[in-house]
């Protein structure tokens, strides 16, 4: 009797945490960092502008670390444009929907926030593609305006999706920076190897493109995320005799590609999309190894280190910011904060052209948005959208070369790193 | 023969993989899924003592060895003997993969890690192909462990006591033997086995929650391939596999390493539905 009890006790307790903890839904408050202006009278009875973001950030691994610092960039730009007046004087508030890594549960809780009132002003559509493409059709069917790092070809398409718009510049023009950089430095032939999964997949849709493009030919092969060696495939591209190994990776795969190279005893010089930067073995212990040898990664341009003393007032502003919404120093590369943090900066602008903050005026703005001369945001030096395409363009020198340093302020190159 | 070095030495790892689960298939009659998840925290054991602690090698072995023979010690008690039939296993097994990389992920996070190896590790060439020295180790551990655990099988009691188990476990228990403790030390062994190859998994894959996935799939290929519960089966299994996707992947690309394997499988099983060297064994109906 007393067992039973005592497991009737148990159940009804992991039933009560299990749905307190089901309700994902949290406000963050949006007290500008470094204790910025309190806001007006006139503006605190204005409603809030209502950002509503569907992140996993409940998620253990990856995925969840990958919200986490969404998140992060997101809490950055709501206290820096609160700290300058809000969105046409309208205080921002954030309200983040965890859906815990499961697109399913988030479209639910996503729907959920769309039939209560007041409407979300704006939706952060998740982090990843995955995410975005659950999210975007619900946020677009509802007229809402969504922006975020989702960057699926699909998303960026007016026609399918008039209202929602991709922060990240096309995986295209990406890949096309990439292949001019091979072309300025001599190479006529390239190999290129990427995973399988969807990204690696889209991104060498997009280095295919930017090969004929720019009339470099290229070999290309694929690797399966569990491979745990790929030396044969890379001896396939090396009999192939290229100038350049263009790659693709996150996570232990760049490791194991890289590690096959040094084993094979290919020197040859290889130069690594963006993901290379997320991947924290790039920046730490692969540092200074044989793997690095010969080796660049592509970052944008927010990622490269600028002293103190060279740093924009914007940029300053989104590193006190960023650092005050992480709580401590910042461990991750910038680019994984700083679009979202973008994101809520390009939404002032936009609200401040339009003069307005519905979904159509707003879209209008976007889609041809004028480029302030000391712009908020940091990560590309201009965003530009266009009613033929919502995926970001930027100058089209925004994605350097680089080589791997330890990260300082969440940037590479720094001095002594 | 760099492709043939590659292939063996993927291949060793499907191997010391499949062992794992033929150790337990034999001795306690199930299948534990989340035996290469033990492996994995055999490598992050590893890279603990070798890189956050810094403790020496043979600690390193001793410390990793005998805390996968606990977490293995324990899946049994908590995942699979209160479970009355073998089918549930599927169910708990899983459950505690899912709980082991969890854990782990708590512990050590999301990120790649790199391992050392115990000694040098730089290329060199061998008969003509480049290989580092781990993998020529790797390939040896699991020739070494097949024969060890054949040896053990056919030569010790408890040895034989474990075939008997698995071929009826009702009648070895009326001949005397204690099934529930070779269950128990079914998975001790392989808990141990799991913790000891750590220190020579982890430099070729590098520590990441995401490793068992890896091993575990390729893994039960091997042992499917060569024979559930034969232990020259899961050998030849797993250098088979290994072999077919690194030729594959020279030849054909890499995309096609896969399918290639699993082709290959659906022939050998059509062909041999008890794998390359499985026992057939006849049952009344």
């Amino acid at each position: 009797m007393r067992k039973s009890l005592i497991c009737s006790a148990a159940a009804v307790a992991l039933l009560a945490a299990a749905c307190s903890s089901s309700s994902k839904s949290t406000t963050t408050t949006t007290k500008a960092a470094g204790g910025g202006a309190a806001p007006t009278t006139a503006a605190a009875n204005q409603p809030p502008f209502d950002i509503v973001a569907v992140l996993s950030t409940g998620q253990q691994g990856a995925g969840g670390e990958q919200a986490k610092t969404a998140l992060a960039g997101l809490q950055a730009g709501v206290a820096v444009v609160n700290q300058n007046g809000g969105i046409l004087g309208r205080q921002v508030k954030l309200e983040v929907l965890d859906d815990a890594g499961n697109p399913t549960t988030g479209s639910g809780l996503l729907q959920q926030r769309l039939q209560s009132s007041p409407k979300p002003d704006a939706i952060i559509p998740g982090s990843i593609s995955t995410e975005g493409v659950a999210y975007v059709p619900l946020a677009n069917a509802a007229g809402i305006l969504s922006i975020g790092t989702p960057s699926a070809l699909a998303l960026t398409d007016p026609t399918k999706y008039p209202y929602n718009f991709s922060m990240p510049p096309s995986q295209v023009a990406i890949a096309d920076q990439m292949f001019q950089y091979v072309k300025q430095n001599g190479g006529k032939k390239v190999a290129v190897i990427s995973s399988q999964d969807a990204f690696g997949s889209a991104w060498a849709t997009a280095a295919k493109a930017a090969s004929t493009k720019e009339g470099i030919p290229g070999d290309f092969e694929t690797y399966a995320d569990t491979d745990l060696d790929v030396t044969p495939t890379l001896q396939k591209l090396q009999a192939t005799n290229p100038d350049f190994l263009l790659m693709q990776g996150f996570g232990a795969p760049v490791g194991v590609v890289l590690n096959s190279k040094v084993k094979l005893g290919w020197k040859i010089p290889t130069l690594c999309e963006s993901t290379c930067g997320v991947t924290p073995l790039v920046v730490t212990t692969l540092i200074g190894t044989p793997q690095e040898q010969d080796f660049k990664m592509q970052v944008p341009l927010i990622d490269i280190y600028k002293a103190p003393a060279d740093r924009s007032s914007a940029l300053n502003n989104y590193l006190t910011a960023l650092k005050a919404a992480i709580g401590g120093p910042i461990t991750g590369i910038q680019n994984q904060y700083s679009f979202e943090f973008d994101a809520v900066t390009v939404l002032a602008q936009a609200a401040k052209q339009a003069n307005a903050v519905t979904t159509p005026e707003m879209t209008k703005a976007m889609e041809n948005l004028q480029q302030p001369s000391s712009p908020a945001w940091v990560t590309l030096g201009e965003y530009h959208w266009s009613s033929t395409s919502h995926a970001a363009t930027g100058s089209g020198s925004d994605y350097p070369m680089v080589v791997p340093t330890k990260l300082v302020d969440g940037q590479v190159g720094a001095p002594g790193a | 023969m760099t492709t043939v070095w590659a292939g063996l030495s993927v291949g060793a790892i499907y191997v010391l993989v499949a062992l794992g689960y033929n150790i337990v298939f034999i001795t306690a009659g199930t299948f534990n899924f989340a035996n290469a998840n033990l492996i994995m925290v055999g490598v992050f054991i590893a890279y603990w003592g070798l890189v956050q602690v810094g403790l020496p090698v043979f600690v390193v072995f001793l410390v990793a060895g005998a805390g996968v023979l606990l977490v293995a010690g324990a899946e049994e008690r908590v995942a699979f003997r209160p479970v009355k039939h073998h089918d549930g296993h599927l169910v708990t097994s899983v459950g505690a993969a899912t709980l082991i990389t969890g854990v782990v992920q708590l512990i050590w996070g999301a990120d790649a890690l790199q391992v050392p190896f115990i000694a040098k590790n730089n290329p060199t060439s061998v008969l003509g192909g480049r290989v580092v020295p781990v993998e020529l180790w790797l390939i040896g551990l699991a020739l070494v462990g097949a024969f060890g655990l054949h040896a053990l099988l056919r030569w010790t009691m408890v040895g034989l006591a474990s075939l008997a188990a698995s071929e009826d476990r009702e009648a070895a228990s009326l001949r005397g033997v204690n099934t529930r403790w070779l269950g128990l030390g079914g998975f001790a062994l392989s808990g141990a086995l799991a913790g000891v190859i750590g220190p020579f998994v982890g430099p070729k894959t590098f520590a990441f929650a995401g490793l068992a996935i890896a091993l575990a799939l390729k893994g039960f290929v091997a042992m499917a391939m060569g024979g559930f519960g034969s232990i020259s089966g899961c050998v030849v299994g797993g250098f088979v596999t290994g072999l077919v996707e690194a030729l594959t992947a020279r030849w054909v690309g890499g995309t096609y390493e896969d399918l290639t394997v699993f082709a290959l499988l659906l022939v050998i099983l059509m062909v041999r539905p008890t794998g390359l060297l499985g026992e057939r064994t006849e049952r009344i109906i």
